[in-house]
Parts: structure tokens; sequence; C-alpha cells
């Protein structure tokens, strides 16, 4: 593939959307995972895309919940993150950075630079700068998404199919909004459930974001 | 949860530490572009790399699960090296994972 300059590239964000279809199959679901496992270590739902934005490196993030829950020395959580994210080191060696265009574009594209971006850039050697940065941002808004919408998803515990629900211990006993709504109104359906966390399951259920997001779901 | 400024404050060590390593290629380059090493590892480490991580995913798989894993990769290699598209061999492969792990 001939390499394109800016100019011959005005469908770069169309392209890219297209380019990371593959990797966003992956990334949606796995920045879910990270919601939900965030949520259920008790965080609350916002640390979702503050994590996301701020590490976005994903293997890393669920490790931090972990070192964060258990209060590790904050020289060993740098520790833990560079042996972790040490590969990241050779993706730069190879990575096109030359091709992208202007100071805040190269620093975004450094900074996005993941495993997902770095195997999109390698396996299409032809893009163009800008089309690579849009690749790298529609990736990190797949993991950011996911992340968000993973308290969505955290609900529907008791569908278990195997490899598919995680194996928190709050999953095997009763998720606290599974139950819907406060006891005693039309939504109350386990009130075995509200009676054991009355405050979180009212209070979910009573969310406009809550049933916004996850009204379909009932 | 932690308190919050301990938290936000691990998260800027990740941050910083993650930021570092993946700039440092980008400023060693300008100094070491003649290295014959440098030019080695950029060109085979890619895919060392993503070597390890596949071990890295496969060697916590239970031994019962063994079987649709390998039917799962099996399924994703034979489709890639058959059509060559990314996304039909990840989610047909997801899938046959997905049915062999729930089918046995």
């Amino acid at each position: 593939m001939a390499i394109s300059t800016e100019a011959e590239d005005p469908h770069a964000v169309r392209s890219a959307a297209a380019d990371t279809l593959g990797v966003g199959l992956g990334l949606y679901p796995l920045g879910v995972a990270f919601g939900v496992l965030l949520v259920q270590s008790g965080f609350d739902w916002w640390w979702a895309p503050v994590f996301s934005l701020l590490i976005y490196a994903g293997s890393l993030e669920f490790l931090a919940i972990g070192l964060f829950l258990a209060l590790t020395p904050l020289a060993s959580v740098a520790v833990t993150t560079f042996l972790v994210n040490f590969r990241h080191v050779f993706y730069g060696l190879s990575f096109p950075l030359h091709r992208v265009r202007g100071r805040a574009a190269k620093a975004y594209s450094v900074y996005a630079l993941t495993d997902e971006a770095y195997a999109l850039a390698a396996a299409r050697p032809g893009l163009t700068g800008r089309r690579i940065v849009a690749v790298q941002a529609f990736c990190q808004a797949y993991w950011v998404l996911g992340g968000v919408t993973g308290r969505c998803w955290a609900r529907p515990c008791r569908a278990t199919s195997a490899g598919w629900t995680s194996r928190s211990p709050h999953c095997s006993r009763c998720w606290p909004w599974t139950a819907g709504g406060p006891p005693g109104t039309s939504r109350a359906r386990s009130s075995r459930c509200c009676a054991r966390w009355p405050r979180c399951c009212w209070r979910r259920a009573n969310c406009w974001w809550w049933r916004w997001g996850c009204s379909w779901r009932r | 949860m932690p308190d919050w400024r301990y938290v936000l404050a691990g998260l800027l060590t990740m941050f910083a530490v993650t930021l570092l390593l993946r700039a440092a290629p980008f400023v060693l380059l300008g100094r070491l572009r003649e290295s014959g090493l440098l030019r080695f590892l950029a060109a085979t480490m890619p895919a060392g790399v993503m070597v390890i991580l596949t071990v890295y995913t496969l060697r916590d798989v239970p031994l019962a699960e063994a079987g649709p894993a390998a039917a799962g990769l099996a399924a994703t290699l034979g489709l890639h090296l058959w059509r060559r598209n990314a996304l039909l061999s990840i989610v047909a492969g997801t899938a046959v994972y997905m049915l062999a792990l729930n089918l046995t």
C-alpha cells in the first residue's frame, strides 16, 4: 500500500471507524468487565472514566483496582506499572509517529499507544497520521464507554452462562439492584434482596441515569 | 473504597510511568538511530510481545476448559489463515469457544 498524504485521506475518521471495528469488539466488553469490577469493588461508577483517561492501559487498570484496595505504597505502584507496561517500549521503536502531524496530535498518539493501537498501525502500514490518531481515539472511546456502561451490565449476574459472568463474591449472593426498585413498589421483584441492601437498591433503581441506561434490560 | 486522594495519587503515578515508557523509544530513537540492535528489536519484539501476551492468556486456562480453548484457538487460527479477515476470526473464534464451553 502506498503511503498517502493527508490531503488524499479526507475520510480518515470514517476509515478509522472501520479499522477499529474488530478491536472494538474486544475493547468494549473488556471495558464493561472493568466497569463491573470497579463498581463491585466499592468504587463509584465515575471512577471508571477517571481510571481509563489517566491510565489507559487495560491490564494495568484491572491490576490497579486490587493495588488500591490493598493500599499499596506509591513506590510499589510505580514498580508494578513499570513491569506490566514495559512492553510498550518496543512498540514505539516501529510505530509510525513521524506521520502524525502537530504537537498535540503527537502527544496524544504517544499517550494512547496501546497494544491495540500498535497492532492496527502495524497491520496497515499505509495509514496516514490523521487516521492513526483517529484509530487511537476510537479505541479509547470504546474502552471508556465500556467502563461507563459497566454498571448497567453489572446487573444480570443471575443469567449465568459459563465463561460469561465474573466470579465475584457479590454475584453468588444477590445483586442489590436485581430487585429493580424499593420494597412495596411495582418495580420491586425480590424483597429479600432489598431487605439486605435497602439503601443501595433503592438509590440505584431510582437514579434517572440508571433507568435511562438500563430500563431496556428489564 | 480507599481515600480518593490516595487513589488519585496512585492513578497519577501509573499515568506518569506509563507515559514515560511509551515516550522513551521516541526519545531513544533520535539518539540511537544507527544502532543495529535497536533495529533488530524494532523488527522482532512486537511479534515477540504478542507471543508473550498469547502465552500469558493461555497459561491460566484450567484443564477443564482446555478443550473449548483449543477449539476456539483452532477456529480463530484456521479462519484467519483462510480468509485473512480479523473481524471474522475474532467473532467466529469467540463464538466457537463459547459454544464449546457451554455445550460440553
